[in-house]
């Protein structure tokens, strides 16, 4: 659901993971940087595709991204063999020189009482398309390869020929199957759209701000203000 | 160790994994027991700092002090800046912790912190193997990421995302290597359901992580 291209789980899938990894005896991994804090609709994203996993990861909404925080979250049945062997060996030997850093972490406490505040439920993402900002409307577009998403992530996935679904800049940088580093959609070059964290509701409109540029857009022929440079620093 | 119940000093003890120490001396006497010299002087009731080396004097509380805009810092952003690491970290975790709880039994209760998710992603890998160490099955590592999800660009998470760079710094034939489940849509095939596809791609994962898992001690079942 990330930079991988938004590719929403198909129907079943994350039900079928557990039931995989409760038989197998194998930790289930919810990685909520993207789909947490009501993104989905949900609190975090493993409820609504129906799991509950053993390990949860935690960045950028934790915070809105305003300071640097991420957190693993354990259950006790994860974190009491690795509490044992570090009585045993007398330390658990990882850890980062910031974390938790006091105001990061203060931080992250003022941004979560703001999104209970205006979002108790967690359920921001709900009231939202599946792809925000009418780009459904795009899907008949002769780039547009696919229109999808789910609650406020949703992206647009440019094609070079759309019977053929062949990606544009074939063999550039950023192709997962060529050696690019970020693998990227279907055809992988998607254009993903994800508001800002603690975004109300209303202002949800507000992520069109990314397009005010467009030469073909509402803004169009609207002088770009270069930041005087200035002199002396270099 | 003396300390009320409804602290934070207990519910630190409670809730939160602490870098660099020893987890159940911690439960026990509430100090960091860091293997150093000066460093082990520190207790969770704030008694003592760990060293000086915070912004909480001087310079930086003023600058912090004067935070401008809106709501600004909390109203104990100046008290986040004395060294009490592990008292924020509690209390920044508590409400997804509380959100998280579907199931008492599986509830996450602990939180270990870092400054990015894909530190938070090599993290994970390096806890489930420390753990699968610590309760006997050091085979256990495999690690199995569905494809296309993006979990980070350093060694272990960029592996899981499946990037090219840093499955290429990894030794050949590397048995930590994390595998892939192509559980995209696109890959479905002709008058092949939803349903259909996913129970196929679950049914393939099985066979595949039993038939990968190395024939040493035990068994093993692909560790996540």
């Amino acid at each position: 659901m990330a930079a991988g291209g938004v590719m929403p789980p198909p129907a079943g899938y994350w039900e079928g993971v557990e039931r995989l990894c409760r038989a197998n005896d194998i930790l289930l991994v919810s990685d909520e940087v993207i789909c947490g804090f009501g993104r989905l609709g949900t609190p975090f994203g493993c409820q609504k595709y129906g799991f509950t996993p053993d390990i949860m990861t935690l960045s950028k909404q934790i915070t809105s991204s305003y300071m640097p925080l991420a957190a693993v979250m354990l259950s006790e049945a994860v974190y009491a063999p690795i509490a044992d062997n570090s009585a045993r060996l007398g330390v658990f030997g990882h850890g980062f020189t910031a974390s938790g850093h006091p105001v990061a972490t203060a931080v992250a406490l003022e941004n979560i009482a703001i999104i209970e505040e205006r979002d108790p439920d967690g359920q921001r993402g709900a009231a939202g398309a599946a792809v925000p900002g009418g780009a459904a409307e795009l899907c008949d577009h002769p780039l547009v390869g696919e229109v999808r998403g789910a609650g406020l992530i949703g992206a647009l996935e440019l094609v070079a020929d759309k019977a053929a679904e062949a990606p544009v800049r074939e063999g550039r940088p950023g192709r997962s199957d060529r050696g690019g580093d970020r693998p990227r959609g279907r055809a992988d070059l998607p254009r993903d759209r994800r508001p800002a964290g603690a975004l109300p509701a209303d202002d949800r409109d507000r992520g069109r701000c990314r397009r005010d540029h467009d030469p073909h857009g509402p803004n169009a022929g609207t002088p770009h203000r270069r930041r005087p440079r200035r002199k002396g620093l270099l | 160790m003396d300390t009320l119940s409804n602290s934070l000093a207990a519910a630190d003890i409670a809730h939160t994994l602490h870098p660099n120490t020893n987890l159940r001396a911690h439960e026990a006497n509430g100090r960091w027991s860091w293997r150093g010299a000066r460093a082990s002087a520190s207790t969770t009731t704030g008694a003592r700092s760990i060293s000086r080396g915070w912004p909480a004097s001087g310079r930086g509380r003023r600058l912090f002090r004067k935070a401008p805009g809106g709501r600004g810092l909390p109203a104990d952003a100046e008290a986040a800046l004395l060294p009490h690491v592990h008292v924020q970290i509690e209390r920044a975790l508590d409400p997804p912790r509380r959100e998280a709880r579907r199931d008492d039994a599986r509830a996450l209760t602990r939180a270990f912190f870092t400054s990015s998710g894909s530190e938070a992603n090599d993290t994970i890998v390096k806890m489930v193997w420390y753990r699968s160490n610590a309760m006997g099955k050091p085979e256990k590592k495999k690690f199995l990421a569905r494809t296309k999800a993006y979990h980070g660009i350093t060694i272990a998470s960029g592996s899981l995302t499946g990037c090219h760079q840093p499955s290429r710094l990894r030794p050949a034939g590397d048995p930590g290597a994390p595998s892939h489940l192509p559980a995209l849509l696109p890959l479905r095939q002709e008058g092949e359901s939803e349903a259909e596809f996913t129970a196929g791609c679950c049914a393939n994962s099985r066979t595949s992580s039993r038939r990968k898992a190395p024939t040493r001690s035990r068994p093993s079942s692909a560790s996540r």
